[in-house]
């Protein structure tokens, strides 16, 4: 039922997208339908359309980090952390997934 | 006796000596768990930076016997002496507590001899903080899929580490674990992609204890095994 759901957001935002493929607000959300249901690649790649357009938008890096840490891709998600920290350095969540994910174990 | 064992008559009240770094975790953590922390420091920032998050902050010279008894040491469950870089100090107090006859005495010592005179002076439990983390430390760079290695008794040893792949897809009746392996999975932890009230990403953590025979290991997914040594490290190893 839910996974049903989350694919049917997923196309309205496909579509709404394609209507205006430059819509970066749009994109974010794409990613984060596409990172609640697991896809994580290709909330990966809606993250790295959107910074392309936008390489200034925190929120995109803050996303792709968490997107990178549930592959497991740590080193991608502490690039995109300190991406985060350089443009917002208050960003108090960024700073603790990054201390998090620095300190051991 | 081991810290499992006196784990099972749950210790309720804590006395840390010492704020330090070490001191300080570990009395925030207790304290994180409902425990009822007294901090005891000679620093007054110190007490004062973890007065917030402990029951009880006091400023005394700990190798002040009067002093400790002034604020009702004896009561304690436990105490942890986390005063190891003095160590005439951490050898002094860690007497003291024992001939007021506190339950369990934890102490820090840095060097292998401290450790020693901690023993002979009576510490029921002597820690090595920083030779067991640079143990940790050297096992999680070797094997950077281990998260956590314990030997459980003698020959047998529990580790988490990354399911390995020959488990993805297949749940764990299906990979004969136990009968190809000699290892048992005792728990399962995934993340789970959910947003937090901001709206942004987060990963929730959840953990399947004593998964069934059904549940299903995904790529990502951590397991606890429990197993004699050279099952579990073999285990391990698997692609």
């Amino acid at each position: 039922m839910k996974n049903k759901a989350s694919e049917k957001r997923i196309q309205k935002l496909l579509e709404k997208l394609a209507e205006n493929p430059k819509d970066t607000e749009t994109q974010l959300d794409l990613g984060k339908a596409y990172f609640l249901s697991s896809r994580f690649d290709e909330a990966v790649k809606c993250y790295h359309d959107l910074l392309e357009q936008e390489p200034q938008n925190a929120s995109a890096y803050y996303n792709l980090a968490v997107a990178f840490l549930a592959q497991k891709k740590n080193l991608e998600a502490k690039e995109a952390l300190q991406k985060v920290l350089e443009l917002d350095p208050n960003n108090k969540t960024a700073q603790n997934e990054l201390a998090k994910l620095v300190s051991f174990p | 006796m081991g810290l499992g064992k006196m784990a099972d008559k749950f210790p309720r009240q804590f006395a840390v000596i010492g704020a330090g770094r070490f001191g300080s975790s570990v009395a925030m953590t207790l304290s994180k768990n409902g425990c009822e922390v007294t901090v005891v420091d000679h620093d007054k920032d110190s007490i004062q930076k973890i007065s917030e998050y402990v029951s009880n902050a006091v400023q005394l010279d700990a190798t002040d016997e009067k002093a400790l008894k002034s604020i009702g040491i004896e009561d304690v469950d436990v105490a942890i002496v986390s005063i190891g870089e003095q160590m005439e100090a951490s050898i002094l107090v860690t007497m003291a507590l024992k001939q007021m006859a506190i339950k369990m005495v934890v102490a820090k010592a840095v060097t292998e001899s401290h450790g020693k005179i901690l023993a002979r002076v009576g510490a029921d439990k002597v820690v090595f903080p920083e030779r067991d983390m640079g143990v940790r430390l050297a096992n999680a760079l070797l094997h950077p899929s281990l998260l956590e290695h314990v030997e459980v008794s003698p020959g047998y040893n529990m580790a988490e580490f990354e399911a390995p792949k020959v488990l993805w897809h297949k749940s764990i009746a299906e990979s004969a674990v136990r009968v190809k392996h000699g290892v048992q999975i005792v728990a399962l932890k995934r993340c789970k992609p959910g947003l937090n009230k901001e709206g942004e990403s987060v990963l929730e953590e959840d953990v399947d204890l004593i998964p069934s025979a059904e549940t299903v290991v995904n790529k990502g997914d951590m397991i606890l095994v429990i197993g004699k040594e050279e099952n579990v490290r073999k285990f391990r190893s698997l692609k």
